[in-house]
């Protein structure tokens, strides 16, 4: 057996990275890669845990954790595509219609 | 005094006060109506005032018809009382006195004050201001007649303030003359000075007795309350004196009277000739007995000053009013005399005839004013300016007025003292009183009658020279008489409103109205009713004791003085007729350059007396350094402190104008400042920009955890 | 042997996503994340998930991916040129990403897991468990499960109405 905090480490390390992947990148989509990196490191802890527990919860909300990360990529990355025929760019830094 | 009380009772009001009521208040109506109508409705309100004058003359005469030589009318209510503290104050009432005195007064008031409102209407008609001078009128004559209804001293002094004030009104009618302004204030100065005493003379009655009610002070005298002899009681009857001195223009205080002939012609005659001067000497009447020995003798001897200064400066004035203006002084100063001589019957006598020949006199002279004035507009087209009221642009008058020549004429002889004219019966009756007092007294006192007989003199010659100059020789208005004819041509004949006038008065200057001996006035009607009035007076009163025996042994020296006076009477017209008669017939040109060259007593009576200029000297120059040194003192030292206290305001007004440019409002504009720098900054957080917010939040969980794990 | 592994696999997972951050090429990026999402799919199956790990590359690499790529691609002016992305905000997101790291460390090492009752008495799972989650999700997670089906389902139309080139909506 694989000591827990490995897994826990892992999860934490990948969700730093991701974390700054949303922050420091321009473009959408590596944006979006950040994202999914993050939601990865926690799919990582859920089922690192579920070895613990009889009725498996982490394993079947990790399941549920992809299938909304599938969606949620779909949706986002039309909106990527519809932003950028409106704005010629998928650059972040130049949308900001919200600046106050 | 314990019985004065009882004698405060109310008297009951009797139809016939009732009417003396109505008649001092129906000119108060006038006025009031006069004064609430707007100017639009001038005539009809004009009309209503002379239509309640004529009514006042009827109830007048009515009055005088009941009261003369009847039983006198006393009517009397509280009409405020002073409590002091829970004690019951003194008590002031006020009423109506009607006797013989009062009717004759009321009688020569109404009459004159209805002539002078007719004659008015003719005089006064081009004036705007005419609905206001007939309201003031009326108030006037409501004045006057308070006067002399009343029946105690306070309610005389009231109305004698508003006579002051009315007559005040009426000088300086035309306000928009700076000489009638400035004449008006003079006059109205003057009478506060004599009117400072009347007061003290007041207030030292009531110390004395308590009330100012004329019967309960006669009652007392009546008595032997009265305290003959104290010196208090001397300065109070030279305090009331000096009341009539102010009003009836008596030395030292004359000096109003000519100025006031800046009023309207008809308002002298009404108030300057007949009333408000005679008010004085109404007034000397009613305290007559009341006056101590030393009183009457300093009567007598300013009376008698006072005539012959008015005579002497009557001598040389041009101006047609002027003269008349010094000769009503100098008559006033006859009447003061006679009272101050115990003549109170032919003072009074003096004062009646004097207000009719004085008012046609003064009427007569406005109806040429009148007529002159219309002509002065034609002849100043043609380049000749002449003054209406000058005598020496006058001169052969009796060919273009022929009906005021005769009032003039009838009522001139009347004021020189002719026989057969009113002013002859009163004069000498003056004369024969100031005869035997000069004679009883013996001494210094040979000065009054003396002055007196000069003035006789005098009077003849400045009214014969009034008359040759106005009325005879050729007419001095423009150089060629062809010129004069022609414009004569084009004057207006008199309206019937100021002949009527004119001849009434006349009439009433003849001796036939008063007495039916003609040259002698001892038996007149007017005189036995005055008599009658001293009957019920306590015979140690002084002036009943001195009137009863000029009574007595008049009649022995009456021939005697009358031819005295006649006598120098006619000395003074021939006088006035070797230099101004119908040979010599002086030119314009001559009685100017004859001014220039004037003797002494010319100038003297051109100035009269210098009083002005005495007066200016001693009195205003004096008010004047006071004030100027006052003024000095205000502008050097109280107006330099304040100019110093507004310097220093200033200096610390700017001080704190910089300490609050440069710190109070720079600490605003930091704060301002700073303020703005935070929101540029908090704004540039709201960028727009996903990753920022990401990034806030970011920061915001890590410092969450931080809390949780230390 | 099996810790060894895990420790390849978690390194290379590491190593990709740091890939990610360090390249500016996107497409670089894409394969680096294709890499890194294989390694978890290996960690999963030494956290005995294997179902989960197939799932993790079937819908990951198979749909996810492959998504993306086509982003990219329809994102792109079609040049010769590759499509590059530009960095931000780099201090401020290193320090903080690692001050989180340190945070979560020092959270960690404070916890002794061993100790854990529950952890004690925690059941060693069957290599095999593929049954029992398809029992689970029939039985217990059916609602979750079907909500799910229509999440994707509203997710297809959503993106496919989304990125109509037709300005339907102004």
């Amino acid at each position: 057996m694989i000591p827990i905090e490995h897994f826990v480490l892992l999860s934490a390390a990948l969700l730093c990275i991701g974390l700054l992947i949303v922050i420091i990148k321009k473009n959408a989509i590596v944006v979006l890669m950040g994202i999914e990196l993050i939601l990865n490191a926690s799919n990582i802890n859920l089922v690192a845990f579920a070895r613990y527990d009889p009725s498996i919860q982490g394993q079947l909300f990790t399941l549920f954790v992809i299938i909304v990360a599938a969606a949620e990529a779909a949706v986002a990355l039309a909106i990527v595509v519809r932003v950028y025929s409106y704005f010629k760019s998928s650059d972040l830094d130049r949308i900001k219609e919200l600046k106050g | 005094m314990e019985n004065s009380m009882n004698h405060l009772q109310d008297i009951p009001f009797t139809p016939l006060a009732y009417m003396a009521m109505a008649v001092l208040l129906l000119p108060l109506l006038s006025f009031v109506v006069l004064a609430i109508l707007p100017q639009r409705w001038k005539r009809p309100a004009i009309a209503l005032g002379i239509l309640f004058s004529a009514i006042n003359v009827l109830l007048g005469s009515y009055l005088f018809s009941q009261i003369w030589e009847a039983e006198a009318v006393h009517a009397r209510t509280q009409w405020f009382s002073l409590s002091l503290l829970d004690k019951e104050g003194p008590t002031f009432t006020a009423g109506i006195l009607l006797g013989n005195l009062s009717v004759l007064m009321v009688m020569v008031v109404t009459v004159v004050a209805f002539l002078v409102h007719l004659f008015s209407l003719a005089y006064m008609a081009s004036d705007k201001g005419i609905k206001r001078y007939y309201a003031f009128l009326g108030l006037f004559t409501f004045a006057m007649l308070g006067i002399v209804l009343s029946d105690n001293l306070m309610l005389i002094f009231c109305f004698w303030e508003l006579v002051g004030l009315s007559s005040y009104l009426l000088i300086g009618f035309w306000y928009q003359k700076d000489t009638a302004v400035a004449a008006g204030k003079k006059a109205f100065l003057a009478n506060r000075i004599g009117d400072l005493g009347f007061l003290m003379g007041l207030m030292i009655f009531w110390a004395y007795f308590g009330t100012l009610d004329l019967e309960v002070l006669h009652a007392f005298q009546k008595e032997g309350n009265w305290p003959t002899g104290e010196l208090w009681l001397t300065v109070a009857g030279i305090g009331i004196f000096f009341g009539a001195v102010g009003k009836s223009a008596q030395f030292p205080l004359q000096v109003w009277l000519p100025d006031a002939m800046e009023g309207p012609t008809p308002v002298s005659a009404l108030i300057h000739a007949a009333t408000m001067v005679a008010a004085g000497v109404f007034l000397l009447a009613r305290v007559f007995l009341l006056l101590e020995v030393d009183v009457l003798t300093f009567i007598a001897y300013t009376g008698a000053i006072t005539a012959f200064m008015g005579a002497i400066a009557a001598l040389y004035q041009q101006d047609i009013k002027k003269v008349l203006a010094f000769s009503t002084i100098s008559q006033l100063g006859y009447m003061v005399m006679g009272m101050g001589v115990g003549a109170y019957g032919a003072s009074l006598f003096h004062l009646l005839t004097h207000a009719a020949f004085k008012a046609c006199l003064f009427l007569s002279a406005g109806a040429i004013i009148h007529v002159l004035h219309g002509l002065e507009k034609k002849l100043g087209e043609d380049g000749i300016y002449i003054d209406p009221q000058d005598m020496r642009s006058m001169g052969g008058l009796r060919r273009y007025l022929p009906t005021v020549f005769i009032t003039y004429i009838l009522s001139a002889f009347a004021l020189i003292g002719l026989p057969l004219f009113s002013g002859f019966l009163s004069k000498d009756a003056l004369l024969t009183g100031a005869a035997l007092w000069g004679m009883e007294q013996g001494g210094a006192a040979y000065l009054v009658p003396l002055l007196a007989f000069i003035t006789v003199a005098l009077t003849a010659y400045y009214m014969g020279r009034q008359l040759l100059l106005v009325f005879f020789g050729t007419s001095r208005m423009a150089p060629d008489s062809d010129k004069v004819a022609a414009v004569w041509q084009q004057s207006q004949p008199l309206p019937w409103t100021m002949k009527l006038p004119l001849w009434v008065l006349a009439l009433g200057s003849t001796a036939f109205v008063f007495s039916l001996n003609p040259v002698d006035a001892t038996h007149s009607w007017v005189l036995q009713g005055l008599y009658a009035t001293l009957n019920s007076a306590n015979p140690l009163s002084i002036g009943y004791k001195q009137q009863m025996s000029i009574v007595a042994q008049g009649h022995h020296y009456h021939t005697f003085i009358s031819l005295i006076s006649v006598g120098l009477a006619i000395i003074g017209l021939y006088l006035s007729y070797r230099r101004y008669g119908a040979k010599k017939n002086p030119s314009k040109g001559q009685l100017v350059e004859g001014e220039r060259a004037a003797p002494f007593l010319a100038k003297l009576s051109l100035n009269n007396w210098y009083l002005d200029t005495i007066y200016d000297k001693v009195f205003v120059r004096t008010v004047l350094f006071k004030s100027k040194t006052l003024q000095n003192f205000e502008v050097r030292v109280l107006d330099r402190f304040i100019d110093i206290f507004a310097v220093s305001q200033v200096v610390l007004a700017h001080a704190v104008s910089i300490f609050d440019r440069w710190v109070v409002d720079g600490g605003v504009n930091v704060t301002a400042y700073a303020v703005g720098l935070v929101g540029k900054w908090s704004r540039s957080i709201q960028g727009g920009k996903v990753q920022s917010y990401f990034l806030w939040v970011l920061m915001g969980v890590v410092l969450i955890v931080l809390f949780f794990l230390f | 042997m099996e810790l060894y592994l895990f420790y390849v696999f978690a390194a290379l997972a590491l190593v990709s996503a740091l890939v990610i951050i360090f390249t500016k090429n996107v497409l670089y990026a894409a394969f680096a994340l294709v890499l890194t999402l294989l390694c978890i799919a290996a960690v999963y199956v030494y956290a005995m998930a294997p179902f989960i790990a197939v799932i993790q590359i079937i819908v990951y690499i198979g749909g996810v991916l492959v998504l993306m790529i086509f982003g990219m691609m329809l994102t792109n002016r079609l040049s010769n040129k590759s499509l590059l992305t530009e960095h931000h905000y780099i201090p401020q997101g290193l320090v903080l990403t690692t001050a989180l790291f340190v945070l979560i460390y020092k959270a960690l090492s404070g916890v002794n897991f061993s100790g854990l009752s529950w952890m004690k008495e925690g059941f060693a799972p069957a290599e095999d468990n593929i049954q029992q989650i398809g029992v689970y999700l029939m039985s217990d997670y059916i609602l979750p499960f079907e909500v799910a089906a229509v999440l994707l389902l509203s997710a297809l139309i959503g993106a496919l109405v989304l990125s109509q080139r037709k300005e339907r909506y102004p």
